[in-house]
């Protein structure tokens, strides 16, 4: 059965991408940001794309929560707490799906300690919900382009993992699962290496990870 | 004003007679009841925007005319409990589908129905507020689920499935006594259906009906009980005429 999923910052960059590829494999998808008129622009673009998107845009971050079955905060490193406290007592049991990558704002180091990770704090703070990291290697402008990209996810809950693994491969991409979820320690040291990369060889931020696995 | 302080739903409910008597005799003008009810639910949020503690708080009510708990057993029960929202007409469940979940309504009204080759209808169970539902047979034995389930109204549900279930009984073995104690409530009412199905003619059926749930006569539209009660709906609407000539 379809999914209702609701993505809290849909307005960014990558809450837009990723609202616009889960709802072109037909979930039904909560629109959520505090700036409205961003808002309005990703219904907008995704509605041109997909016309018959299952989509539609709510006020409250808390409602949003307790309708839907996934829920995703695409919202910066530092307000991913207040988020949580506010979402908490609607996902109990239910799958939180961290893509965030807790970076300083030049991007140049993580902000989490070496012995944590963005997704297990989010963890701590919804100790009752299932958080899975998942597609914080993959950059928003690559949804569309890279068709067969790696997406590592990790995550604690296997039935969890499951459902978003199969998100995943909805999106045109490969689940690699990579572990347990404080795995998402490296994932998330992963996406701060694509990023370094990408300045030192004076790309835009785009590019992602393809395991070549030998075959013997 | 009454009941705005009054934190349980059972005084709501006394509220909610209270106010209809004075606002509206003794009438059976339930839409308007439902209304200053609802009124009443919207007040109560505002005063006490904690959602969790309403969503709840039918619940533990329905537990406690069972079994005694405590607040520790309460707070773990919050831990297991998925809150969720459904929209009129939405599904929770569909047919072939595993049911993963007991789903019990704390606001709105959900319906269990199978679909015969002919694309009918027949509806076997409705679950307004305070009602358990699932399809049972589906989630004891994870098969396909034969029924579907959808929201009549917007609706507001805890679901429990069957891992946090177990994890229920296993801290908590009273629950086994509170789910068996459902399980057999639902065992009684079931055969007392099939009896009325296979003896009773239609119009008992009907009357049968209005007397167990009068409200949810109301609530529901006509062909929907006539579904339920396996007659056709033009049945009901003669039986209503004879009973409005006759009164």
């Amino acid at each position: 059965m379809k999914k209702t999923i609701a993505v809290i910052g849909a307005g960014g960059a990558m809450g837009s991408a990723l609202s616009q590829s889960l709802a072109a494999s037909g979930h039904h998808i909560l629109l959520m940001d505090k700036d409205s008129e961003k808002c309005h622009k990703t219904y907008d673009a995704i509605f041109s794309e997909l016309p018959n998107a299952n989509i539609e845009i709510l006020n409250c971050i808390h409602e949003g929560s307790w309708e839907a079955d996934v829920i995703i905060p695409a919202v910066a490193y530092e307000v991913q707490e207040e988020v949580a406290d506010y979402i908490k007592d609607v996902v109990t049991g239910k799958i939180v799906i961290s893509i965030i990558n807790p970076l300083n704002e030049d991007k140049s180091k993580l902000l989490t300690s070496p012995f944590s990770s963005a997704a297990e704090e989010l963890q701590k703070y919804l100790p009752y919900s299932k958080v899975v990291k998942a597609f914080n290697t993959i950059f928003p402008s690559d949804f569309k382009n890279q068709m067969n990209a790696d997406c590592f996810l990790a995550g604690d809950d296997e039935i969890a993992v499951a459902t978003v693994s199969a998100l995943i491969k909805e999106s045109g991409m490969v689940p690699q699962l990579a572990g347990n979820l404080s795995t998402s320690r490296t994932l998330e040291s992963m996406m701060l290496i694509l990023i370094q990369l990408c300045r030192r060889n004076n790309t835009p931020e785009s590019g992602c990870f393809k395991i070549h696995f030998s075959k013997s | 004003m009454l009941g705005i302080e009054s934190y349980s739903h059972k005084s709501l409910i006394i509220n909610k007679k209270i106010l209809s008597k004075i606002f509206l005799g003794n009438h059976q003008i339930i839409n308007l009841e439902n209304k200053v009810f609802f009124a009443f639910l919207r007040l109560r949020e505002v005063y006490l925007p904690d959602n969790s503690f309403t969503m709840f708080d039918l619940l533990f009510e329905n537990i406690e005319r069972k079994i005694e708990i405590t607040e520790e057993d309460k707070a773990f029960c919050k831990t297991l409990f998925i809150p969720k929202k459904l929209r009129k007409k939405q599904y929770l469940l569909q047919a072939g589908d595993i049911s993963e979940y007991v789903a019990f309504v704390t606001k709105g009204l959900l319906r269990s129905y199978s679909v015969d080759d002919k694309g009918e209808e027949h509806i076997i169970q409705f679950a307004p507020e305070d009602w358990w539902i699932t399809d049972m047979n589906s989630f004891l034995t994870c098969e396909e689920a034969i029924y579907n389930i959808d929201a009549l109204e917007d609706t507001e549900i805890l679901l429990l499935d069957k891992q946090s279930q177990d994890k229920l009984f296993e801290h908590i073995p009273k629950f086994e006594r509170y789910f068996r104690l459902l399980i057999q409530g639902s065992f009684v009412a079931m055969h007392k259906r099939l009896l009325s199905t296979i003896t009773n003619t239609a119009e008992e059926k009907y009357m049968r009906m209005l007397k167990t749930y009068p409200d949810l006569v109301q609530r529901v539209p006509q062909h929907m009980i006539a579904s339920f009660l396996g007659i056709k709906p033009e049945t009901i609407s003669r039986i209503r005429k004879k009973q409005a000539s006759s009164s």
